[in-house]
């Protein structure tokens, strides 16, 4: 093998592209040869500091003659284009970590409420965690840490942004609302924007453009989801261009997959009853198989350094909720959850979930918790939890989930790491 | 020291050493996601272990033995992608202790070689690693296929690191 070989092979490794025989290969290279490795450590590192240090600066202004051809004729070429070119001052913010900027930027919106492990990340990289009600924010990123966390950001025409759960969210500053969302879930009441000025919202996935609507987007790195309530939002898929208007009443998915179908299609009729279909609808937590066949969504730990008073380590597993065929999920008066899963210890569980207004936004939180008793590791247990049993997370929200849609449920542990994983979860209902 | 200070005192340090850490874990675990689950397990085992911590000694040293340990455990569970074995991530990261100062010197001759890039290679750097666009966007949006972005990453990867030598070269001349 060339030097030029050891490169391409690092570097198709670097990416994640190597399969099993080539990660092999390379491993036994850099087992045996020391001059790979030393060369493996300086590609390795060039990608690294891209993604961590670079990551972290404000884009630079581009003039128009150095950016990419944007000037192709497909809508989203050309939107993007005069996005960048009209934008005072693009600030691109990484999503992910702490940031290092230097230049203040103006105020954009006003986090009106916030709840829970919140931390918004501003001007010079600062975090901020403390009184964060009231705060005016500009180009940032604001990052719900914990499954129970959520925030409330007004902008002066009175368009709000609800994150909710693991989000994080990176505000652009320009002459038009524009947001990234990283991954997690938003729900946006939009004003009517002005023509030409729609409010993007930029996920991993896709672009959306609206103009004055109510919608609810849940992101992560492969598939974004659009539900529409209100208005006409216009979804572009970012991995061939297409695009699709997404009416009221409507939902798409704009995935990595361009033989997937992007198209707007009428929400189903609600239904009451739910199973978790694990793996499948894994937000977070591990999926593991025990020697005995039986499976169970293992709780990660989320260290949460900004709770209050102190920061708070807890063991979650999530999942996501939908019905059949992606049927809204919602609350009826005599339903009840079962939960079913294995502990490692006596400990308190916690179960929670997220809800959204009927064919609206965000409605709250909801939580129940429980002493589970085990007296041997891996101990099975069956928890039924009735919807009376289910508190608000806080005084704003109605006082009963019933009636609600169910967006998120979730299982945790404070502390320390109770062994808990869950095998199911379901919602039980006579109607 | 009382409970709150350490808890304040470690968030502080956490913060302050996050992408150090994150790019010692990137080392053996270079896909971003995966490495930042490590990182999140790590921040987790430092806390555990903070009581432990001699405040005399440097928080990224103490902190890269548990990198080592939890690099090691998501080796062993890994399934998303190929990964290297843990032999030679371990030969990785003592290597890259040893070759650290190393190292670093090579990181501050990279800036002016980023500068230096072409735009459209600046640009799509910046699309891949500041605004963590997928190769697929990327792909669209410049009229490349993935194959073509990926090569092209690549190829730019490369071209810093020879940048990088050749400014070394210069400094130590």
């Amino acid at each position: 093998m060339t030097q030029s070989d050891w490169e391409a092979l690092i570097q198709k490794h670097i990416d994640g592209r190597t399969d099993a025989t080539e990660a092999a290969a390379l491993s036994a290279l850099l087992e045996a040869n020391a001059e790979v490795r030393l060369l493996y450590l300086q590609l390795a590192r060039i990608h690294a500091t891209l993604a961590t240090d670079f990551a972290e600066e404000p884009r630079p202004a581009i003039e128009p003659k150095q950016q990419l051809d944007r000037t192709g004729d497909t809508p989203r070429k050309r939107r993007v284009w005069i996005g960048l070119s009209a934008v005072a001052c693009v600030l691109v913010i990484s999503v992910d970590v702490v940031l290092t900027r230097s230049r203040p930027v103006a105020p954009v919106a006003r986090l009106t409420a916030v709840s829970g492990p919140v931390q918004w990340i501003g001007d010079g990289g600062k975090v901020e965690s403390d009184s964060l009600v009231g705060r005016e924010v500009g180009a940032g990123s604001l990052e719900s840490l914990s499954v129970d966390s959520w925030a409330v950001l007004e902008y002066p025409d009175g368009t709000t942004v609800t994150v909710t759960g693991r989000t994080v969210l990176a505000l652009v500053c320009g002459s038009q609302k524009e947001m990234r969302l990283g991954h997690g879930r938003v729900s946006v009441t939009a004003a009517r924007q002005p023509g030409g000025q729609p409010l993007l919202i930029h996920t991993p996935t896709a672009l959306l453009e609206v103009l004055g609507t109510q919608l609810n987007v849940d992101s992560d790195s492969s598939a974004t989801r659009v539900s529409v309530n209100e208005g006409l939002v216009r979804v572009t898929r970012l991995v061939d261009g297409t695009a699709t208007d997404v009416p009221a009443d409507h939902q798409a998915t704009a995935t990595v997959d361009r033989l997937a179908e992007l198209k707007a299609v009428r929400r189903s009729q609600p239904v009451s009853v739910w199973r978790t279909q694990f793996p499948a609808g894994v937000n977070y937590g591990d999926w593991r198989v025990s020697a005995t066949g039986a499976g169970g969504v293992r709780a990660k730990p989320l260290l949460l350094t900004c709770a209050k008073p102190h920061p708070l380590l807890i063991h979650v597993s999530s999942a996501a909720v939908a019905g059949k065929g992606g049927s809204p999920l919602v609350l009826s008066r005599d339903g009840e959850f079962v939960i079913r899963g294995r502990l490692g210890s006596t400990a308190e569980v916690y179960f929670g979930m997220t809800l959204n207004h009927p064919k609206g936004g965000f409605a709250g939180k909801y939580i129940a918790r429980r002493t589970m008793k085990v007296t041997a590791v891996g101990e099975p247990f069956e928890w039924t939890v009735p919807c009376a049993e289910l508190a608000p997370t806080e005084p704003v929200f109605p006082p009963t989930p019933v009636g609600f849609e169910i967006v998120e449920c979730w299982c945790l542990t404070l502390h320390t790491d109770h062994g808990l994983a869950v095998e199911s979860m379901e919602l039980r209902s006579d109607r | 020291m009382g409970n709150e200070d350490a808890q304040e005192r470690f968030t502080r340090l956490l913060i302050q050493h996050e992408p150090a850490i994150l790019r010692h874990v990137m080392v053996a675990v270079p896909n971003r996601a995966d490495a930042r689950d490590v990182l999140q397990e790590c921040s987790v085992a430092l806390w555990r272990n903070f009581a432990g911590y001699d405040p005399e000694r440097p928080f990224l040293n103490w902190a890269l033995g548990f990198v080592r340990v939890e690099v090691r455990r998501f080796l062993r569970t890994a399934q998303r992608r190929a990964q290297l074995t843990e032999r030679a991530a371990e030969l990785l990261l003592e290597t890259a202790s040893q070759y650290q100062g190393q190292l670093d010197a090579r990181e501050q001759h990279l800036r002016p070689c980023l500068d230096s890039l072409p735009p459209d290679h600046r640009d799509l750097i910046d699309g891949y690693y500041r605004d963590s666009e997928s190769v697929a966007a990327l792909a669209t949006r410049t009229g490349r296929t993935v194959d073509a972005v990926y090569k092209l990453l690549q190829r730019i990867r490369l071209a810093l690191h020879r940048c990088v030598e050749s400014k070394l070269r210069g400094a130590g001349s």
